[in-house]
């Protein structure tokens, strides 16, 4: 019986009577609730960085990680470029075939000469071909600017930079497109007359 | 089957009865528990009122435990006001009692730590009354005890909380608090028996 009632207060106990008797002083007195105001502002934990070497570093970082983005972003726009501008054949390919277009073009106007019964004229070949070399080469600076202008109008941000054999490989290219677009002219003219003289002799 | 067996049975199965009758209500409590939170949480200013009731006991006798008995009262009143401010932080609603014991022993913790130790001048004050030296005697031989025997002690002893009743608002088992009240007891006896030869 000692037991229940150290447990849940059924029998007796004089010794915990006692205790309980000699200690019931020191039990809470039923005191008016603690006051708290109606405005009980909830403590917000607002960690700020105790020191400013932190924010320094975390600047370092953010600048830096800015660069990367930056380097990947300037990266992938001059690949793209590039990926445009790609030339499909190098420089020397470049070189060589327009020195066949070249050669080609001769033959075949050796050929129209043959044919016709003609003689070549190699004065006036020259001088024309003088002539067309000042033509081309203005030609050729019309060319490159209307060729500039409409990359700029296509993409502002694109700008190229070519290599001393491309820069090579281009104006060959140029000069042998002005060439044989001059030497057809001239085929033409020389094939036109034909046709005149030999409707006049018929 | 013998008689011994049969008495056997019956004791057995009073004693599930006992059990269950003590367990009911404490599950009761902790749905009344639970609504007080909501309550205060909503709003309610009088459900305040009612777990400091409630739990205003239980959170003296832990505080008692380990501060003189002065400065209990206002240790109290800094333990309910903490509670209400952080109440939105408890994640159990049943647990509330658990969780208040916990401010409770923070609290006291605290007051050793802000207060330097002091002698108390009691013993030479009150040697005209006898009997309020005896029981501050008994309150400090308690607490010389290991924290879980004195607590459970100061809750039966001074507070008048029944074993189930500790179990119900402290959060611990039947069991624990059974074996806390018969141990500490036997070594309050033992503490309080060794003083009385040695006088």
């Amino acid at each position: 019986m000692k037991n229940d009632y150290l447990w849940n207060k059924t029998g007796n106990d004089s010794e915990i009577e006692k205790l309980e008797t000699a200690l019931k002083q020191f039990q809470f007195q039923d005191s008016a609730l603690p006051e708290i105001s109606s405005n009980v502002v909830q403590f917000k934990n607002t960690k700020t960085f105790k020191f400013p070497i932190f924010r320094a570093i975390a600047a370092g970082f953010i600048f830096a990680f800015g660069l990367i983005v930056f380097w990947f972003i300037y990266a992938g726009s001059e690949q793209e470029i590039v990926q445009t501008f790609k030339p499909d054949e190098s420089a020397k390919e470049i070189n060589l075939k327009v020195e066949n277009s070249v050669e080609n073009v001769r033959k075949v106007e050796k050929d129209i000469y043959k044919n016709s019964g003609e003689i070549k004229p190699e004065k006036h070949f020259i001088n024309l071909k003088a002539k067309s070399k000042n033509q081309n080469r203005n030609a050729q600076k019309l060319i490159y600017k209307n060729e500039v202008r409409k990359t700029e109008s296509k993409n502002k941000t694109q700008f190229v930079k070519l290599s001393v054999e491309e820069k090579e490989a281009y104006d060959n290219l140029m000069l042998a497109l002005s060439i044989t677009s001059s030497k057809l002219k001239i085929v033409r003219d020389k094939v036109q007359n034909t046709d005149e003289k030999t409707a006049i002799n018929k | 089957m013998s008689e011994r067996e049969i008495t056997g049975n019956i004791f057995f199965f009073q004693k599930r009865e006992e059990k269950a009758s003590e367990i009911l209500p404490v599950s009761e409590t902790f749905k009344t528990e639970e609504l007080i939170v909501e309550k205060i949480l909503a709003g309610d200013k009088e459900a305040f009122g009612e777990l400091y009731k409630m739990f205003s006991p239980l959170v003296h006798g832990i505080v008692l435990a380990r501060v003189p008995f002065d400065e209990t009262a206002d240790i109290v009143q800094e333990v309910f006001i903490s509670a209400y401010k952080n109440l939105h932080n408890l994640r159990e609603p049943k647990a509330v009692g658990a969780w208040l014991a916990m401010i409770a022993r923070n609290r006291a913790n605290e007051f050793y730590r802000r207060e330097k130790p002091t002698e108390e001048l009691n013993e030479n004050i009150r040697q005209k009354d006898n009997r309020q030296n005896q029981a501050n005697e008994i309150l400090d031989t308690i607490r010389l005890l290991p924290e879980t025997y004195s607590e459970t002690l100061m809750l039966r002893l001074v507070e008048g909380m029944t074993g189930p009743e500790i179990a119900g608002k402290t959060g611990l088992t039947h069991e624990s608090v059974r074996v806390n009240l018969h141990r500490g007891m036997k070594l309050l006896r033992q503490k309080l028996g060794i003083e009385v030869r040695e006088k």
